[in-house]
Formats: structure tokens, sequence, C-alpha cells
């Protein structure tokens, strides 16, 4: 398929954003320049204010003494920050602000989480990417949008793509959440929660007409040819309502990387990705991407507010990189997306709802994610095509009382809400033979066409703060998951009709032990329920096929970590260890192939073939990470990140009968990150320049599942250690003009993060342009 | 072609093939044998026609060929290998004694097999020789593995190995080529092996088999033949037949791309058209078995640096199924000839064996993966050999559509050799190559190229 956007087009867009962003009636109002440039401006003033929150957004001292005075009844609560009034107080978490995107130009939303501890990114394709958090990712992480879900019965057990399906421009900050959260966030909260929070309007209560502010951000980078940009309109009608909203576009080209990834075993060539006659631009790459959104705010009260939102995102044409072509397949065989889609579309009041819900959200939200696969292969004149679609129905209730004072020197409060989803999912499968124009449809499609799935659930957490320096914390949730799916007699699938109850519990303390140093100790359980994937799905993925399995249990996890914070200020500090254990937990199990469905040619065909199954047994994970952060006096500042986890499990596969054959109990878990971490170094200027590096290194990664084994993603023997060293560099004008520039891979170094498909890119620019009124 | 349907026609073929042209191979001392030989093409029409005319419904059971052999005669003397048990194996293994009549009127191999398999039995030989006619015996009496053959249970050069119990002992749990093969078998009883014409929408159906993910297509299209050396990008390297262009460059190197598939799809694209049906369901079957050969040799080559392609050597040429059993190439293979099947299994098992024998990640011991190679090889040529004489002698009895379709599984399946005949006789591969790119041929013509794979073709 063709590029959705031709080059000219292309260049007549970006001329179009420019013009747009700059026109001066797309602003009613003229703000002037500063008049003194040595004055602070005004993004500064709110990096001061960052800085005395906290580099991770924790509540600190001061919000200790703010929380002191809501007490008293003298608040002000106001509706600026109630989107910041969701926290996971005394949880092992960072945050990625938007000045950090500006500063790291990262090319999607998961590239902007590479720097942040315990996470690592992996990448099956250009126009994929899939954070790992604590070792595990997809279904067992939970990925939201504004608190809103993006988690449905659809996501693979392995690495997925959704996280993508967000439009990094429109995100104000990202907050990570290591560890189990089942009781908060419900199933999937095995390791950890990212929540994306999209940028707001800007509300001046004293604004009592129209204000129209624009802006333009446009973007090249060389290694991938990457174009692209987005209009954005901020505005307010009078004190109460407000919008912002946008529209972007972009086109990639073929990634280059740093060269080849060897094997780190023999030397040999891995499979995947494929590359061009340069042995450095990959095969598989480049994709077309548009995006929209709108969000409308509106005051009720000064402490009350609605939001009605929409966010929508389109990929188009993005090849899988390891299938595109398939190892050992001829160079024009691909699987492609030529649609990935998003919709996401809430409408919330949230605000101060009274003592006993000082803080409350009700959000109702619908869903849409949208996918549409073909993989061709032009020599035998075949297309193999497939569509899944899933509209997901959602209602959020988060609510947390006022603090109550209960004793002397003991107050407390409480956290409640209960929240449901329902899944319908639509799917469809098709072969086309182009040379006689016929299509056959298949009688299923990855998944069973009106399956649905559906869960609700309740929880509770309460807070006491004793003596003003230690904090207990404990909660529960109780949820009900349900599955159903039809049965499909010609392809041998099992009807599902699944019912699962669930109860989960956590605690933690924390100690502020001095002005400086806070102790942390938390448990918590995670649970995730078998979603449609797990029930129903058949499908090639990167080890092989998979084919379903009706007769999963749902998997439990408990996280037990304990950490310290330092405060000073020049220093602040954050470091973990944990330990996390799975029982149940679902994996891959290899599979003979008269162990395959009925009328499956293609799993008979598989090289190898897997079911998810129940490890009989306890998987662990354990490890440690943290980060540091020095300031130094005159505008530098050095950040560090160390993440480490090492986990293993019960073999899934069976013992063989002949005991003089090797059989390992226990074996690695797959596509455990290898010990990795980061180093950011900044000076920033008052007249808003600023330089800095970024250098990102891992070891050899060498502990291999079974499945990683046959993995093609993953070179033989493992995937060898890399650093990686950025320049950037950039200039900040508020509001009026961003120059930011990347110079990335410095060395050109060729590399590859673990169980990717696609090597990073090889030395080169980024440049962002952002300007606006 | 219906297979099915021509079952008892090829029989009578076979067996008259068996007993006039095996006399030619023989013969060429023998004056009497060459007048034989002339008389081939009236003593194959002459009994056809008698056949015919005497209204044999079941010609199968009644079937003889012009010396008066029948298949339960050919049995009994087969029966007569029996009591000497141990010295004839194969014969006994086979069970071709327990229900040979009904093995013999369903399949015209099981006769040649086990006539093969006397070759073993070489006191017998001459008695059958005499019963039988003179040239498979002439053919078989003398011939036995090589001293460095492996046999499986038997002495012989090789060092004690996993192949010693006669087994394939699978180095992976899970052998994607067994699938494959599996495909083909669900495509023939839609095409080459359907009681009826095949419709348009048969076609899809086993087009849509064949176009799966990760399935025959798949590596149809991925396939190189190790009999030619990689093909050279003129400054010392080489390059892969999946890259652009290359399949062009050399067409016997990248036997899949740039001979194979061209057939395949074409074959589908003209059956879903409705376009000779039969014809394009033979071209099929073809197509797919000279995929299953070349794909067969291919892993147990590539086996040197990746063991469980010695799996895939052994599941291309069995679908996954024992010794006595078998689908795609074995048993198509084994309805040829039985003795070629079973030479072709004791290749397998040398490579197996060697594999075992040189188990590191790479293999080191070459000159044995070459000895084991050249075994297996040579029993798959000799097997496809006789696969291609079973058809020409079935051709030869058959007319309209049902010789077309032979003819086009000829014109496919024939060129294979051509390799092999080259390096063994120039003069003969030249003229078999003519007599395969021929428009049509003359019964003459294929007695002629029966003889002449014979004289090539001795031994497997």
């Amino acid at each position: 398929m063709d590029r959705i956007f031709s080059a000219p087009l292309r260049i007549q867009l970006l001329i179009s954003l420019l013009l747009c962003a700059m026109s001066p009636a797309a602003s009613a109002q003229d703000p002037s320049p500063p008049e003194d440039p040595s004055e602070p401006l005004e993004g500064e003033d709110e990096e001061e204010d960052d800085k005395e929150e906290g580099e991770d957004g924790e509540e600190d001292e001061d919000e200790g003494d703010e929380e002191t005075e809501l007490i008293e009844g003298e608040e002000d609560y106001s509706v600026d920050v109630i989107g910041e009034r969701l926290t996971n107080p005394g949880r092992a978490k960072t945050r990625v602000e938007r000045k950090d995107i500006e500063i790291r130009l990262p090319r999607s939303a998961p590239d902007a989480l590479r720097y942040e501890p315990g996470v690592y990114v992996q990448q099956t394709a250009q126009s994929q990417a899939s954070p790992y958090i604590r070792g595990r990712t997809g279904q067992q992480t939970v990925l939201l949008f504004d608190e809103v879900r993006l988690n449905n019965s659809l996501f693979r057990s392995g690495p997925n793509q959704y996280f993508f399906t967000i439009d990094s421009r429109t995100i104000d900050h990202i907050d990570v959440m290591r560890g189990s959260a089942s009781t908060r966030y419900a199933s999937d909260a095995i390791a950890g929660v990212i929540n994306a929070v999209p940028i707001e309007p800007t509300m001046d209560p004293k604004e009592d007409g129209l204000r129209l502010t624009s802006r333009g951000m446009f973007r090249y980078a060389t290694a991938d040819n990457e174009t692209g940009g987005r209009v954005q309109l901020d505005a307010q009608y009078g004190p109460r309502l407000g919008f912002i909203g946008g529209f972007g576009y972009r086109s990639i080209g073929r990634l280059e990387s740093g060269g080849i990834v060897y094997s780190p075993r023999d030397g040999s060539i891995p499979e995947v990705p494929r590359f061009e006659d340069d042995d450095r631009t990959q095969l598989g790459t480049g994709f077309d991407e548009i995006t929209s959104d709108g969000r409308f705010v509106y005051r009720l009260t000064p402490k009350q507010r609605l939001v009605l939102a929409a966010y929508d995102y389109r990929q188009r044409d993005a090849p899988r990189t390891d299938k595109c072509p398939p190892p050992e397949a001829p160079f024009n065989e691909c699987l492609k997306y030529d649609e990935q889609d998003r919709t996401v579309v809430y409408a919330r009041a949230e605000g101060d709802f009274g003592e006993w819900a000082k803080w409350g959200r009700l959000t109702l939200s619908f869903q849409r994610q949208h996918e549409r696969r073909t993989s061709e292969r032009p020599l035998s004149f075949t297309i193999n095509g497939g569509r899944d679609d899933v509209n997901t129905f959602g209602v959020a209730l988060q609510s947390e009382t006022r603090r109550f004072k209960l004793a002397p020197s003991v107050e407390g409060l409480l956290r409640y809400g209960a929240d449901g989803y329902h899944d319908r999912v639509s799917s469809q499968a098709w072969l086309i033979f182009t040379d006689l124009d016929i299509t056959r449809i298949r009688s299923r499609g990855q998944y069973i066409e009106g399956s649905t799935y559906s869960w609700g659930g309740a929880f509770s957490e309460g807070e006491l703060l004793l003596w003003e320096q230690l904090v207990l914390r404990a909660g529960g949730r109780a949820s009900v998951i349900r599955a159903q799916a039809d049965q499909d007699v010609e392809s041998g699938t099992e009807r599902v009709d699944r019912t699962w109850s669930a109860l989960v519990g956590n605690a933690g303390v924390e100690w502020w032990a001095t002005d400086w140093m806070t102790l942390l100790g938390n448990v918590d359980q995670g649970y995730r329920a078998p979603n449609l994937d797990d029930l129903t799905s058949r499908q090639q993925t990167g080890p092989g096929f998979q084919f379903e399995n009706a007769n999963l249990e749902p998997e439990r996890s408990m996280t037990l970590e304990s950490g310290v914070q330092l405060f000073s200020r020049y220093l602040e500090l954050d470091a973990w260890v944990y330990r996390s254990t799975l029982d149940q937990a679902i994996a891959r199990a290899q599979r003979r192939a008269e162990e395959c469905p009925p009328n499956t040619t293609a799993c008979n065909s598989s090289r190898s073939l897997f079911q998810l199954v129940n490890l009989d047994g306890q998987a662990v994970i354990w490890g440690a990470e943290g980060g540091a952060k020095l300031v130094l006096p005159h505008g530098f500042s050095l950040r560090a990140t160390v993440s480490y986890a090492w986990g293993d499990g019960p073999n899934p596969g069976d013992r063989p009968d002949d005991p003089n054959l090797n059989f390992e109990e226990r074996v690695p878990l797959s596509r455990i990150p290898p010990l990795n971490g980061t180093v950011e170094g900044l000076w920033r200027s008052a007249y808003g320049y600023y330089v800095g590096f970024g250098y990102r290194w891992a070891t050899l990664q060498d502990r291999l599942a079974i499945s990683d084994e046959s993995d093609a993603r993953i070179p033989f023997g493992g995937t060898p250690g890399f650093s990686v060293f950025d320049v950037r560099a950039g200039y900040r004008y508020d509001p009026y003009f961003l120059v930011s520039a990347v110079f990335e891979n410095v060395t050109d170094e060729a590399y590859r993060y673990h169980g990717s498909s696609v090597n990073g890119p090889a030395r080169g620019l980024i440049l962002n342009l952002e300007v606006g009124y | 072609m219906n297979r099915a349907a021509n079952a008892n026609r090829r029989l009578l073929s076979a067996l008259l093939g068996l007993c006039l042209v095996g006399a030619v191979a023989c013969g060429e001392d023998d004056p009497e044998a060459t007048d034989t030989s002339n008389s081939t093409s009236n003593s194959t029409s002459n009994s056809t026609s008698n056949s015919t005319s005497n209204g044999t419904s079941n010609s199968t059971s009644n079937s003889t060929t012009p010396d008066g052999l029948t298949c339960e005669s050919a049995c009994e003397m087969l029966a007569m290998c029996d009591p000497i048990g141990n010295e004839c194996p194969d014969v006994v293994a086979s069970g071709i004694e327990t229900d040979c009549a009904t093995e013999c009127a369903a399949n015209p191999g099981i006769i040649l097999g086990a006539v093969e398999s006397l070759g073993e039995c070489a006191e017998y030989a001459p008695i059958l020789a005499d019963r039988l006619g003179a040239g498979e015996m002439c053919m078989f009496g003398d011939c036995m593995p090589a001293a460095s053959d492996y046999s499986p249970g038997v002495e012989d050069e090789w060092p004690e190995c996993i192949s010693d119990d006669g087994q394939y002992n699978q180095i992976e749990m899970v052998i994607s080529s067994i699938g494959r093969v599996g495909a083909f078998e669900e495509m023939a009883p839609l095409l080459w092996e359907n009681p009826n014409t095949p419709t348009a929408d048969d076609f899809l159906d086993a087009r849509e088999l064949y176009a799966v993910d990760e399935g025959l297509d798949s590596r149809v299209q991925r396939r190189e033949d190790e009999h030619y050396p990689k093909v050279s990008d003129g400054n010392g390297g080489t390059l892969s037949c999946r890259d652009a262009g290359v399949p062009e460059m050399d067409p016997k190197r990248c036997v899949g791309p740039a001979l194979i598939l061209p057939v395949i799809n074409d074959a589908f694209q003209k059956g879903a058209m409705g376009e000779d049906p039969e014809v394009n369901a033979a071209r099929l079957e073809a197509a797919l078995l000279w995929f299953f050969y070349v794909s067969s040799y291919k892993e147990a080559t590539t086996c040197t640096g990746t063991k469980k392609d010695c799996d895939s050597a052994w599941a291309y040429y069995t679908g996954g199924e024992p010794r006595d059993s078998g689908y795609g190439l074995a048993k198509e293979l084994q309805r040829s000839s039985k003795w070629a099947h079973e030479r072709v299994w004791d290749g397998i098992l040398a490579v197996r064996c060697w594999r075992d024998l040189d188990s590191g990640d790479e293999a080191m011991d070459l000159d044995t993966r070459d000895r084991a190679l050249s075994q297996m090889d040579k029993a798959l040529l000799y097997g496809v050999s006789r696969m291609i004489e079973d058809r020409l002698l079935a051709m030869s009895v058959s007319t309209g559509t049902e010789r077309e379709a032979y003819w086009a599984w000829l014109q496919i399946m024939g060129p294979v050799l051509d390799r092999e005949l080259m390096e063994r006789d120039s003069a003969i591969a030249t003229s078999l190559a003519a007599f395969f790119a021929s428009d049509s041929v003359t019964d003459e013509d294929i007695t002629a190229a029966v003889q002449s794979l014979r004289g090539v073709f001795t031994c497997p």
C-alpha cells in the first residue's frame, strides 16, 4: 500500500502547519515579550516550582503542610491541580515531565521512558514499542491515558505496541509506578502502571472574553527521515470554559541504524532485522501517523470541573520489522499494520464534592482499538489479512476523603473507588489471491467475532499519619471478571464462558526518618485474569505460533519492596530493592504439532509451537533500581539511573521420559532486561539556552527463556550490551519559541534493546521547532 | 490425475514395464532380450486392449503380465522368502506377506518393492527372475549397499550411533516440516487424488492450504538447491536467493523461487480458472514432490550448522511417519519402489547417525557427512527415477486427459534428474532433456526414456 502522504503533500502540510501556527489571526491577544530578557522566563519559574516538588512529583514536606492546612479547612482547592491529586504515595515511581520530553526528543511515548529506572523499552517494530517494568510488559503492566485504561482484553502476552498509540506531543507528563498494584489498578497490574497525562488548556480565572493562542511544532530526524508536526489551539471563553486541541502528523522513513548487531555467541548475523545493501538501513521500518485531539474543560465551581476529551491516533502502513520480511523469507514478503487506530473519548467530573469526597473523579469512557494487518507474499500472489476491533466502555469512580484527625498526632484518610469495563470484540481474517482477485473469508479471525469481556471491582485504601513522621497504608479490592466467546466448530475453537473473582490487598509503611531521608516498605498484590487473547487467540508471535488455552486461570503476584529516598538541596536519591513472586504465572509452553487445534495448518507448519499455560510453581523476579539527581550551581544538573532484574520460573515444558536428557527445573523468564542504566547531564542558562547529554548503557543479556531461544528478535546467544551517547542543545523563549536538537548516537553504535527487532538509530540529528503565541 | 481411478491401470502398466523394460535393462548381451524390447510397445498395447476387451472390471486381482504373472503369484513368490526370515529382513519387516493380495491390488509399487527386496535374497533371485522377468532381478540381484553405507542394525563401517535402532530419533520436539507435508496430503484428495475432476473451488481450497503462514508456500519461496554452489556476487562473496534479482541470476541454485514457484503459481491460477484441472493438479503434485526432494537434501546439508535441520530432512521425506508408512514423497516413492524407500530411510538414518557422532553446534566431521549425504541422495535419486518410470509406463497405457496429466507431471519431475544424469552420462542427459521438453511423445519414446533411466539409475 502506498504511503498516505506523498512527498509533495508532506511539504504542503508542513507549510500549512507553519502558516497556521504563525498566523496572527490565531491569537486574539497580543502578548508582549518580556521587556527584560534577564527576567526569569515563565518556564523557569515553573521549573523552580518543580524542583521544590521533587523530581518525581511526590508529595514532599510542603505538601504535608498543605495537608495540615486542609484539615484546618483553609485550603484553596484550585481546580488547576485536580489532575495532580491522583498519586500513589509511598510507592516506587518516577515522572517524565513535558520539559524532559522537549529536551530528549523521544520518537514516541514509550521512547520517552528510556531514562526511567526500572523501565526498559522493547521495540518489535519502529512503529511499536513496549515498556518493560521490572522485567514484565504487555498484559502484565497497566497502561493508562489520563487514568483511562488502555489495557483491553486483546492485549497480547508479549510486548505490545499500544502505548505507542499515544501522541507524545499531547502529553504533559508520564507517571511510572513500579511493582504490583492491583488494589488500585485492578487486573494486569502485576509489574507496574504507566499513566500518560495530557496537556491541559491554559485557564485564567480572570479571563472574561475569548482568548486564542496557537502553537506549531515541527520536527525532523535524519536517521529515519522523519518529518512531521502538530498545530495546536489553546482557547478560553470566559472564566469557565477552556479548550485545547490539535492535529498532528508524521511521516517516517526507513530507520538507519549503526549497523548489524552480531550474535554474542558466534558472531553470526541475526535474521532480524534485514537491511538494505548498506547494511545499515533496516527493512520493515517506516510508517505514517495522523493524530487529532480536543479537550474541553468547564469549571462548574472553583473546586469542580467537567472534562470532555477525545484523542484519536491513526497509524498507517507500519511494517512489523521481524516479519517484514520474516526470517529467511524473500525480501518482499511483509507483515504490515495497514491501520492501527486508537480513539479514546471520555467525560469526567472531578473536584471537591464534600468531606467524603474531598477529591473525587467520575469518568465515563469509550475506547476503540482498531487493527488491520496484511501479510503479503508478492511472489505467490497472496495476502493474508486480518482485522481486529475492540470497543471498550468504561466507568471509573475514584475518591479521597478529607484528612480526619482521629486522635492527637493521628490523622487518617480513605481512598476508595469502583470501576468497570466492558469489551466487545470484532475479528475477521481473510486470504486474497491477488492474481485472481478472489478473497476468501476464514471461519475465524485472530479472535472470535462477538467475544465479550467484562470486569468490575471496588477498592478502598486507608492511610494513617502518626506523629507526623510515620505513614501506614493498607487497602483491598474485590473484582469480578467474565469472559465469553462463541465456539467455532470449523477451527476447533472451544466456547469460552468463564468467570473469576479476585481479592487482593496491599500495605505499606513510610517513615520520614529525618528531614532528608524517608524509608519505605510495601507489600502489594497483583493479579491478572486471562483475557481474550489468552483464551481465544491464534497468532504468529515472535517465538512461534501460539494457540489458545480456554482453561487458563488468573495469575497472581506479590511484590515486596523496600526503598530509601534522600532529599537535600543538591541531591535527590531514590533507591529500591524488590522481590516479586508470581503464582500460576501464565507462560508459553512448547507444544507438539499433534497438539495443534484442528484445521489449523499454520500451527502444524510453524517451527515453534506454544500454548499459554499456568506454570505449576512460583516464578520470581527480584531486582534493584534507583536514580539520583545532583543539582549543581550555575544551572548544572546531573541525573543517573541504574536497574537490574533477575527472573526465573518453573520450566513450562514437560519433563522428558528419558532421564538422561537434560531438563532444568527452573528456567529464566522471557526477555528479562539486562543490567542497564542512564546518565544525563544538563546546563541551563537563565537566558533560555541549554546544553546537555544523555547516555544509555546495557550489558549483555544471555539468560534466555526457552521461547527466547527461538525468538528471531534475539540474536543467537543473547543480546549484546551497548552504550549510546547523545548530545542535546536548545533554546527556549517562552512562550513564543523553542528550538531543540539532539545529536543522537554520537559514536554511531550498532545497538539493540533486548528483545527488539529494531536496532537503534544511527548517528544523526533530531530537530524540533516550536513557535506559538 | 485421479489416482484412485488409475490405480489399476498403473498396476498393469507397472507390471508390463517390469517385465518388458526390465528385460531390456540387462539384455544388452542377450539378443532375445533385445527382441523383447522391440516388442514392448506391441505388448503394452496388447495388454491394454486385452484387459479392456476381456471386460476385466477388476483388473487388479486378475491383471496379468504377458508371461502370466499375477499379483497373487508375485506374492506367493515373496512368501517363499519368508522362511529365510532374518536373511530377508526387508520383506519380513514390510509385512508384505501378511496381506499381500490386498497390498498388491492397491499399489503396484508393492510388487516392485518386493522384487527389489528380494535382491537381498540372492539365492532366490534366479527363481523369481524366471517368473517375474529377468530385468528386475538383473538390476537388483547384484545391487547391495555399498560397504561405506550406513545400514541400521547391520555390521557396517559405521560406529554405534543413535540410528542403530532403525528409528529416526528427533532432535527437536517440534518439526514444522511435518505440517507442510501434511498440507500436501490434505491437498491430494482435492486435486491429484480427487476421484472427480477438480473444481475451481478445489484449487482455491488447496491453495489456501498451500498459502498458510509458515506453510508450503513460505518454504518454496526460499528453497535453495544445495547440489549447486551458492550464488556468487562476482567479488568472492555469495548472494542469497531471497534477495531481489538473485533467483534470476542462478535459477538452479534458487530452485524454489526461480523454478518451482512459477509452476505452482501458474497451476493454481489456471486450475482456479477451470483450465485443464487434471493437468494442473498433476503439475502441482509434481512441483511439490520436487520441492520435497530438494528440501530433504537441503536440510540434510544445512544440518551441518543447524542440528535441527536433520529433523527436517527426515520430515520432508517421510512426513514424520515411521519407516513402514510415509506421507508426501515417501508415500509416492514407496508406490514405485519399496526398495528405494528402504534405502532412502537408511540414508536419512545415516545423516542422523553422522550428526549424533558429530554432535557439536557446528559439525566438524565433513567426510562422514558427505558419505551420509551421498548415500541418502543416491537413494532419493534412484527413487525419483523409479517414480518417473512408473509414470512413464502409466502414461503409455493411458489416453486423453489422463495422458496429458501424466505428461504434465513428467515434464516437471523428469528434469529433476538432469543434474545427476549430466554427471553420470551426458549423452543420456541430453537425450532425456530433449524428451521431457517435447510437446508430445510416442510409446517408443517412452520405452527409450525408461531404458535410459534404468541404464543410469541402476542401484539405490
